[in-house]
């Protein structure tokens, strides 16, 4: 008869340990957004995006960037021709398209990152304040919210952009400005039900101090929200870019974006309708990607389907 | 006992909570302790029963001051909490710990086993080193019947029980001399209740501490209780040794209470149950009267129009105008 001792027992779960290893919330997220197919080719998709726009001057020298004086058709424009490497053809400039197109990504992303991260800051920041304070300073906070929401931002964006010039980070930090309530709103919502959790509460039982509650309980619970949030508001800013760039207040030339491409192709539409085909493309796929790794991260972060 | 062993003092303690209260509306004013006196000694189980709504927890939270204490005090170790100062009084935090009624709630789901256990330490005794730290929490988690391979795991992971194992090593790592018990085990199966009980009736006994134990369940705190004090309404009804009341209730809810206890007696004389008829009433009314008269089967026209004091029937305090 095998005796089962505590010394036994404790070595074999010293065994199992070894092979059991313990994973955080954060590991368990990783594993369900791998599972998700869809997310997972989205991430793809947008990671070599982001290699074609960092790379965009190796497309230039690829195929030809400048324009091609000796074609008689030199201002018409031409249309899709591989054998020429022209693949999204030319613009009325004779600009290859294709490399255009990998340029105005830089500019959409660059915009996606720093609008983004303005939101992102102010919209924490606000949320968190707001939800931890409570009582009357909350109320306030979130009825100026309120208020900001009721106006349409675009035409905020607008008229800022017209009273300060078209410099390109102005363009950047104006649209972060106009993003930013959402987050504030669901951070602030987080806020409010983790400051009433049990563990928030057995913190203060134990003395830590405010400060100490708000880095080491508050913050980590909040991170994977804002994360996610952060993927659902860069699409979002692309798309403001792109309309900025169409109404013509967006990036200058020579630089350009999507938006900036697609207006020019619409104002050519009838002649050269292949110069909205692939600057339209890429910004579809690339809302499309991006909404699509969104709500794979929010799934995978999701408490609830654990 | 003599008084020098006496922990905890609570004196005419009230807690009173705003309600609402906007532009356009009053504010209503909840009562949810009033006027509640208890003292506990070293060693002691003081069990404060009572059903829901009838502000167990608001007593417990409000004696580690986690809620504000609107009227009365609290005396810890010779000193009056409701005094001090919010700073003041976290630093008393070491000597008063709390264990939660959700255990899995009530640890931190992003930290590990042994971040959660260390976090008091790094309060209050910050100048221990990192390896010092670890093997408290080690010890500590030996002592609780936790093995030290948990201790990089997170809370997610575990069984109710451990988890609130792991909350009881996270109270008793910075060896407080007043533990507060929010209903520990009422989120716990049956047979890991009897586990966690015992757990903390040993420890209790190992490093004498005064356990403040907060319950519904009138068959759990018959285990652990030196003393009952029963809660009605924010009012204490009785308040005695548990012995004498399980043996002989003398307020007619503490009968109620027990009565309502399920047993398994399936002989002709088993005691008939008092029922109660109504709902507990709202406690934004302030009682001119007995709070329980509303619901109580022997309630006269007194009862509506004095409130009943604290008196010593039969070696225990009743507040009734009939008492027996």
């Amino acid at each position: 008869m095998t005796v089962l001792n505590r010394e036994r027992n404790e070595e074999a779960l010293a065994a199992a340990g070894e092979v059991l290893r313990s994973r955080s919330l954060t590991q368990l997220a990783i594993a369900r957004f791998l599972r998700n197919r869809v997310a997972v080719g989205a991430t793809l998709i947008v990671a070599v995006m982001i290699l074609m726009a960092t790379f965009a001057p190796l497309f230039e020298l690829m195929t030809g960037y400048e324009m091609d004086f000796q074609d008689r058709n030199f201002y018409s424009g031409k249309a899709p021709d591989w054998d020429a490497k022209h693949y999204f053809g030319t613009d009325q400039n004779g600009r290859d398209i294709f490399v255009r197109t990998m340029f105005g990504m830089r500019i959409s992303m660059l915009v996606a990152l720093v609008a983004a991260s303005v939101a992102l800051v102010i919209g924490v920041s606000y949320g968190a304040i707001s939800g931890l304070a409570g009582g009357l300073t909350d109320t306030i906070m979130m009825r100026i919210l309120d208020l900001l929401i009721s106006y349409p931002l675009t035409l905020i964006a607008v008229i800022a952009l017209a009273y300060f010039g078209r410099n390109i980070f102005i363009v950047f930090i104006i649209i972060g400005l106009v993003e930013w309530q959402i987050m504030a709103r669901v951070i602030r919502g987080q806020v409010i039900s983790l400051r009433n959790s049990d563990f928030i509460e057995a913190a203060r039982a134990a003395g830590v101090r405010p400060i100490g509650i708000l880095v080491r309980h508050i913050v980590p619970n909040v991170t994977g929200v804002a994360i996610v949030y952060m993927t659902l508001i860069i699409p979002e800013v692309i798309l403001v870019e792109s309309f900025l760039g169409y109404l013509g207040l967006g990036v200058q030339e020579p630089n350009t974006s999507l938006g900036v491409l697609i207006s020019e192709g619409a104002n050519a539409i009838e002649r050269k309708p292949w110069m909205t085909y692939g600057p339209g493309m890429f910004l579809v796929v690339l809302l499309l990607a991006l909404n699509f790794v969104g709500d794979g991260l929010r799934d995978a972060f999701d408490p609830k389907d654990r | 006992m003599s008084d020098r062993d006496t922990i905890l003092s609570v004196e005419n303690l009230s807690v009173h909570f705003r309600l609402g209260g906007g532009v356009f509306s009053r504010a209503s004013i909840v009562r949810a302790v009033e006027n509640v006196s208890f003292a506990l000694q070293r060693g002691e189980t003081l069990s404060i029963v009572g059903e829901s709504g009838s502000g167990k927890s608001t007593l417990a939270r409000a004696v580690l001051r986690l809620v504000a204490i609107t009227k009365g005090s609290v005396i810890l170790n010779g000193e009056n909490l409701a005094q001090l100062s919010n700073n003041e009084v976290r630093k008393r935090r070491q000597n008063m710990q709390m264990v939660f009624q959700d255990p899995i709630a009530s640890l931190s789901p992003r930290r590990t086993v042994e971040q959660i256990i260390a976090e008091p330490l790094m309060v209050h005794q910050p100048e221990l080193s990192g390896e010092e730290r670890s093997a408290k929490v080690r010890d500590t988690m030996d002592a609780i019947g936790l093995l030290p391979d948990m201790r990089n795991r997170y809370p997610h992971e575990f069984s109710g029980g451990q988890a609130q194992r792991i909350g009881i090593a996270r109270a008793l790592i910075v060896e407080p001399t007043l533990l507060v018990a929010d209903e520990p085990v009422s989120a716990l199966d049956v047979s890991i209740q009897a586990q966690v009980l015992n757990l903390l009736s040993d420890i209790k006994r190992q490093r004498s501490l005064s356990l403040l134990f907060i319950s519904h369940d009138l068959s759990v705190v018959q285990h652990v209780s030196d003393r009952l004090l029963v809660l009605y309404l924010g009012h204490v009804m009785e308040v005695g040794a548990a012995k004498d009341i399980y043996a002989n209730p003398q307020h007619p809810y503490t009968k109620a209470l027990l009565s309502a206890v399920p047993t398994i007696d399936f002989s002709a004389n088993k005691p008939k149950r008092t029922r109660l008829t109504g709902e507990l009433p709202s406690p934004t009314v302030e009682h001119v009267g007995c709070p329980f008269a509303s619901r109580c089967p022997m309630a006269q026209a007194i009862c509506n129009e004095q409130k009943p004091q604290l008196n010593t029937v039969e070696g225990r305090d009743v507040a009734c105008h009939f008492p027996g």
